[in-house]
């Protein structure tokens, strides 16, 4: 899935992570968090015809991610590739009343509907193949609902397991400095960093560096990231980085 | 996959409700544990079932009923309740008093915008299934 969607992301990754993986891509904003992961997965689909993935949106609307995605040329397969705002559906089942907030039983209500359009409560996969989601991010997310962070993380860890014992592929997206630790990083797989390197000398020069990825093989080196006309492309190592910041 | 969760507890049964418990445990060959539990089930569901019929009345309606019914194929029961009791209520459209001149083709795709916000069924797909119910109504 990864090694042979970007051009040059197979000189990061030297094997491939295992399926189910649960992999965070963290970046400040403005970093192609969205993008990356909607290149990576779009790449994947257009080779594997018969499977599915979902993009789960809190932020923008579907509308917005398919425009962005035009933009810098991802071409996704519509019929496979489904975005889900559901920002949109939390404000369609809320009730119309000013103080009213959404406690965990929202959060759990949430949870259980992209549950069941992901397949996971069945003991075959409803939707047929759905094999990828992606969460948009995961900052918005947990903005959603009222609710004690630590029960916040206990579902979360229980949603994610989910998604392994299903083998679905996930990207979780984090807006924030990667830096600094958060603990929904020791409950992934996998950390994908992408930001942006300034230096005085030259033009500030996005770049990808993957953190950590369990059961894989992987160059821990910061990678330059460009748009090209192909795409989102891997050029060259950045070496004797002295100022990355995100 | 990771099996489910489980969790020790203590109760103090009555004499005889655990000896009546004791003896269809035997009756049935099955653990007083299991007849416990399945007992604790059941009296959860009815108690859902209570509050579900408390807060939709309107689903006395058979119009409305059908239509949930038809919305839970792509989402979950509760989550179709929500959406059209909400539907209802920002149109101001009594749910109790719901009639198929009132279910209009806007209000089919009103419902059919929510569902699609999150599930993968196609909206043109969506509307049809609604539409059908309406039409066998």
């Amino acid at each position: 899935m990864f090694r042979d969607s970007l051009k040059g992301l197979d000189r990061i990754f030297r094997t491939e992570p295992p399926e189910g993986s649960v992999v965070m891509v963290v970046g400040k904003p403005g970093t192609l968090k969205s993008s990356i992961t909607h290149a990576i997965i779009s790449s994947y689909l257009w080779k594997h015809g018969d499977e599915k993935a979902m993009y789960i949106t809190i932020e923008e609307s579907e509308e917005s991610h398919r425009r962005n995605m035009a933009s810098i040329g991802i071409a996704v397969p519509n019929n496979q590739y489904f975005i889900k705002d559901i920002a949109s559906f939390e404000q369609e089942i809320l009730p119309e009343k000013e103080d009213f907030v959404p406690d965990e039983s929202y959060f759990r209500l949430i949870i259980k509907e992209i549950s069941r359009s992901l397949g996971l409560y069945s003991s075959t996969n409803v939707e047929g193949q759905m094999k990828i989601m992606a969460l948009d991010s995961l900052n918005s997310f947990k903005n959603l609902f009222v609710m004690d962070e630590r029960m916040m993380r206990y579902r979360m860890q229980d949603f994610f397991q989910r998604l392994r014992n299903k083998k679905i592929t996930s990207f979780i997206i984090v807006e924030g400095d990667p830096e600094e630790l958060i603990p929904e990083y020791f409950m992934v797989d996998g950390i994908i960093e992408v930001g942006i390197e300034r230096s005085s000398s030259q033009l500030p020069r996005r770049y990808l560096m993957v953190r950590k990825m369990r059961g894989t093989a992987h160059n821990m080196a910061p990678y330059m990231l460009e748009i090209t006309e192909d795409g989102i492309e891997i050029t060259e190592p950045l070496i004797g980085l002295k100022n990355i910041k995100g | 996959m990771t099996g489910i969760k489980k969790r020790r507890t203590t109760i103090e049964l009555e004499e005889s409700l655990y000896k009546r418990a004791k003896a269809l445990a035997v009756e049935k060959d099955v653990t007083l544990k299991e007849i416990i539990s399945e007992a604790l089930e059941e009296k959860l569901m009815r108690e859902e079932e209570k509050k579900d019929a408390e807060n939709n009345d309107f689903m006395d309606n058979t119009l409305a009923l059908k239509i949930i019914k038809e919305m839970e194929r792509f989402l979950s029961r509760e989550a179709a309740i929500l959406l059209f009791r909400n539907k209802c209520e920002k149109r101001g459209i009594n749910p109790k008093k719901i009639t198929e001149h009132i279910i209009t083709k806007d209000c089919l795709e009103s419902l059919c915008n929510g569902i699609t916000y999150i599930s993968s069924v196609s909206k043109k797909e969506c509307i049809e299934a609604l539409k059908k119910v309406k039409e066998r109504a």
